[in-house]
């Protein structure tokens, strides 16, 4: 194990952290800013930023890489000291000074990139937790990649890239002649994660023969041994046990300076999904209550306090030390001391942590297996809210039922498939097609769609919504495909068949016929006709009101 | 003779606080939402099973929920009192009837209710898991909740590992164990026999012995249960049991007592010992309790008039 203790000087107003240790030197530059500071119009920004500045850096002798992460954003290169300082000193520049000549380009690469992802069971627990703001915007489109401009931009990397906003980890020395120019500038606080109101336990619908459970925890060895025991359970349980399930797998994701979402999950096979709800929840409940079995918890400590050993730890306590430089949070200085911090984990440890889990506990679960009594089931918005007043317009569609109502503070919309509703105050963003189309989006990742093609005047309708919602939230997306917007097409029974729906049109007609009959007919006429329907009309009464009883009962 | 010539309209009400006043007063406070007076009596009832029976009788104020859950945030005796009564709130949801007769929306808001129940409570043992009353109740929870035999048995095993004799904690766990739960009659009778054995004499402990009888009949044809509960073996060892409890000279009467003499009052007259069923109903007064009444169906306080003067005949 090494000895050595983390080294730290400064370049350029930059923190440095670095060990000394053999091979190719790597050099991380890191930055605090990451998807949780991009509201949603602009989310994707940093993303762009990061390819446009590696843009054409690229070579097999010096590979570079970059990436956003949640809290950070990251660049990475590895080759000969000099060439490594080259890199860094024009990634600084352009950083600097950020230019737009290939926005175009990067934006459909990166469009490419957005449509083939999708589906990952951390982004949406993260999504459902924590919806359409902060940490939540990890599964979100990057719909920043239809808003960006080069001045946005610029605002964004001086913000992001500035000097109090970095830190270099280096996996050597730092090499002679290394310069950093970046802007100066404060380092950027990160946000408390701020998880949306809802009842929790609760499970949400996942991907198909699969389930996945997270849960938040305050960041600490111990939340990451509960995680390995959570992990172990499962695999141990659902695989060895039961043999219902492949292979389990986690996740720690740091959503703020002092927190982190735990996550673990399956694949599990269609038939034992809700034994495997049952089961995982019972296993975390194990832990809660009676903790790991203080056996298998030491094996575990020793088992990791031995990899930490065998990972060379140049290459990877700088990068650590980085990340929590960055957050504000207190820096691991040797390997001894990250032992010696997981060498003190305790079986009540372990449990303080399963408990935090459990109380804010998500289980996503293919739809099917829904409906374990544990879960509070969040298949609806937990408040959906009609503004009192506002204009009412109605389906175009003489026989659909609902309304959509523009309020002078949200949308609210009644149709057949239930209830949605979007407050003006609440809504992260809201995306416009050119058709009309809108969808708002709250900042609890719940909302409305509002399509003007199955409204009466709908056009209207969203001219009052584009007026209420700040133009900074709107997000234009290009023109949708025929085929995805929405159409009714309306009969002309469909138009009669509304109009017989409608006593309020219908009746005064027949009023009308009624009194033409008698002010045209003689007297004498009148009351033989009327002789002859009275006791048709008491007939036809008996019998429907008979006729009802019967089907009533 | 006199129990047979009481006229209709003097069948005894069902009081929930079992004629104690101090669970009066404790239920009074709470249905006035004047909370610092509920909250002195509870802190002044050290005993936990007599804190346990205050929590059950507060499962009958209606309206505890809309008011308790914003002093419960800072106050652990209210997020005890709000575990507790959304116990019997959510069970008040299921209707108490077997759960074939259920319906999907009742069992829906009994889950929800009993989650909420779960949660507060569970807060109160990770603060203090020194609070016996909150464990007895976690039984009663991870039966409603399905959470298997595992979880109540964990926490029976908190509750008695602080309190051996908790009253509530082994009512709980007797239920779990039947057979219609997730039990067998030989995993009830294994508990109500040991538990007995070990409860000292005048303890109410002794009043799982006919409980668990009464539980193996739920599931027999009438005859059937009547051949059950007169046969000889079943007879002595209720005898027994109320030797060593309800008629013991030193019988321990604390608040909440007329549950357990109801008990063993539906049991004698069920096996059909009418000394013994007239012994016990003579000492209990008037002090009906729906459990374990409300077993046969219908209305308690009938099959309890019903069964006080068929033995006295």
């Amino acid at each position: 194990m090494s000895g050595e203790q983390l080294r730290t000087t400064e370049v350029d107003g930059v923190p440095v952290y670095w060990l000394p240790g053999p091979g190719t030197l790597r050099a991380n530059l890191w930055f605090r800013a990451g998807m949780a500071d991009e509201p949603l119009p602009t989310h994707g920004w940093l993303h762009l930023l990061e390819h446009l500045a590696l843009h054409g850096r690229h070579s097999i002798r010096t590979p570079v890489n970059g990436q956003v992460s949640l809290l950070h954003t990251a660049f990475d290169v590895e080759g000969e000291p000099d060439d490594v300082v080259a890199h860094l000193r024009d990634l600084c520049r352009w950083l600097s000074q950020p230019a737009f000549s290939d926005l175009d380009h990067e934006r459909r690469v990166l469009r490419a990139e957005s449509s083939r992802r999708g589906g990952n069971p951390v982004g949406s627990h993260l999504l459902w937790r924590y919806g359409a703001r902060g940490v939540g915007l990890a599964e979100y489109d990057e719909f920043g990649l239809h808003t960006a401009q080069p001045d946005g931009l610029r605002e964004l990397a001086a913000r992001a890239y500035a000097r109090g906003n970095a830190v270099l980890a280096l996996s050597g020395p730092p090499p002679a002649g290394l310069e950093l120019p970046l802007p100066p500038g404060p380092r950027m606080i990160p946000a408390r994660s701020v998880q949306c109101e809802q009842p929790l336990p609760g499970g949400f619908a996942g991907r198909p023969d699969a389930i996945a459970l997270s849960g938040t925890a305050a960041r600490s060895t111990a939340a990451s041994a509960m995680l390995r025991a959570f992990e172990r359970g499962l695999q141990g349980g659902l695989r060895h046990d039961s043999g219902v399930g492949y292979s389990a797998w986690s996740s720690y994701e740091v959503v703020d300076a002092d927190r982190a979402m735990l996550t673990v999950g399956m694949d599990v096979i269609p038939e034992a999904l809700r034994d495997a709800v049952s089961e995982s929840i019972a296993i975390l409940r194990r832990l809660r209550d009676r903790g790991p079995d203080p056996v298998e918890l030491r094996d575990d400590l020793d088992a990791q306090i031995r990899q930490f050993g065998t990972r060379p730890a140049h290459q990877w306590l700088p990068i650590l030390a980085a990340r929590d430089a960055l957050l504000g949070t207190p820096v691991t200085n040797s390997v001894e001391e990250l032992s010696a911090e997981t060498d003190a984990v305790t079986v009540a440890q372990v449990r303080e942590v399963a408990l935090s889990v459990w109380r804010d506990l998500l289980v996503s679960v293919d739809p099917k297996a829904g409906g374990d009594p544990q879960l509070t089931w969040l298949d609806s918005p937990p408040a959906v809210v009609k503004p009192s007043d506002g204009r009412r317009f109605r389906p175009i569609h003489p026989e659909h039922k609902g309304a959509l109502t523009v309020g002078a503070t949200g949308v609210h919309l009644e149709t057949a498939d239930g209830r949605a509703s979007a407050a003006y105050d609440e809504v992260a963003g809201m995306v416009r097609y050119p058709d009309g189309g809108r969808q708002l989006i709250q900042h609890d990742g719940y909302g409305a769609q509002v399509e003007p093609t199955l409204w009466r005047h709908g056009s209207q309708a969203v001219a009052l919504i584009d007026a209420a919602i700040p133009p900074a939230l709107h997000i234009r997306l290009p023109e949708r495909t025929k085929d995805q917007i929405p159409y009714v097409k309306v009969r002309r029974i469909d138009t009669v068949r509304g109009w017989l729906n409608k006593p309020v049109v219908w009746v005064p007609f027949l009023v009308l016929v009624i009194l033409g009959v008698v002010l045209t007919t003689a007297p004498d006429e009148i009351a033989s006709i009327v002789g002859r329907v009275i006791p048709i009309g008491i007939a036809i009464g008996v019998v429907t009101f008979f006729r009802q009883l019967r089907s009533k009962k | 003779m006199k129990l047979r010539r009481r006229r209709a309209g003097s069948t005894p009400a069902i009081d929930p606080c079992m004629g104690d006043p101090l669970a009066r007063s404790f239920c009074d406070a709470l249905t006035n939402r004047d909370w610092p007076t509920a909250r002195q009596i509870l802190l002044g009832t050290e005993h936990p099973d007599d804190r346990c029976f205050l929590l059950d009788a507060c499962g009958s104020v209606p309206d505890v929920q809309d008011w308790i859950g914003t002093i419960a945030a800072a106050d652990p005796l209210a997020q005890l009192v709000r575990g507790c009564h959304a116990t019997a709130w959510a069970w008040e949801a299921r209707g108490g009837y077997f759960a074939q007769y259920t319906q999907a929306e009742q069992f829906r808001l009994f889950f929800e209710r009993l989650r909420a129940a779960e949660s507060s409570l569970y807060d109160v043992v990770a603060a203090n898991p020194d609070e016996v009353a909150a464990w007895a109740f976690l039984v009663r929870t991870a039966r409603g909740l399905q959470l298997g035999l595992e979880d109540g048995e964990f926490r029976f095993q908190q509750a008695i590992s602080r309190h051996a004799t908790n009253l509530k904690a082994h009512a709980e766990w007797l239920q779990t164990c039947c057979q219609k739960w997730e039990g067998s009659h030989d995993r009830m009778f294994h508990l109500a026999r040991s538990a007995a054995a070990a409860a000292p004499d005048g303890n109410m402990l002794h009043a799982l012995i006919p409980l668990a009888h009464l539980e193996v009949t739920l599931d027999l044809e009438d005859s059937a249960a009547w051949f059950y509960m007169n046969r000889p073996d079943v007879q002595a060892e209720l005898r027994a049991a109320a030797d060593r409890s309800v008629l013991h000279p030193a019988a321990d009467l604390r608040p909440g007592w007329p549950l357990y003499f109801n008990t063993f009052a539906m049991a004698f007259t069920n096996a059909g010992d009418k000394p013994a069923a007239a012994a016990v109903f003579s000492r209990l007064g008037d002090q009906i309790t729906t459990h374990p009444w409300q077993y046969v169906g219908g209305d308690p306080t009938k099959t309890f008039s019903k069964a006080r003067s068929t033995v006295s005949r």
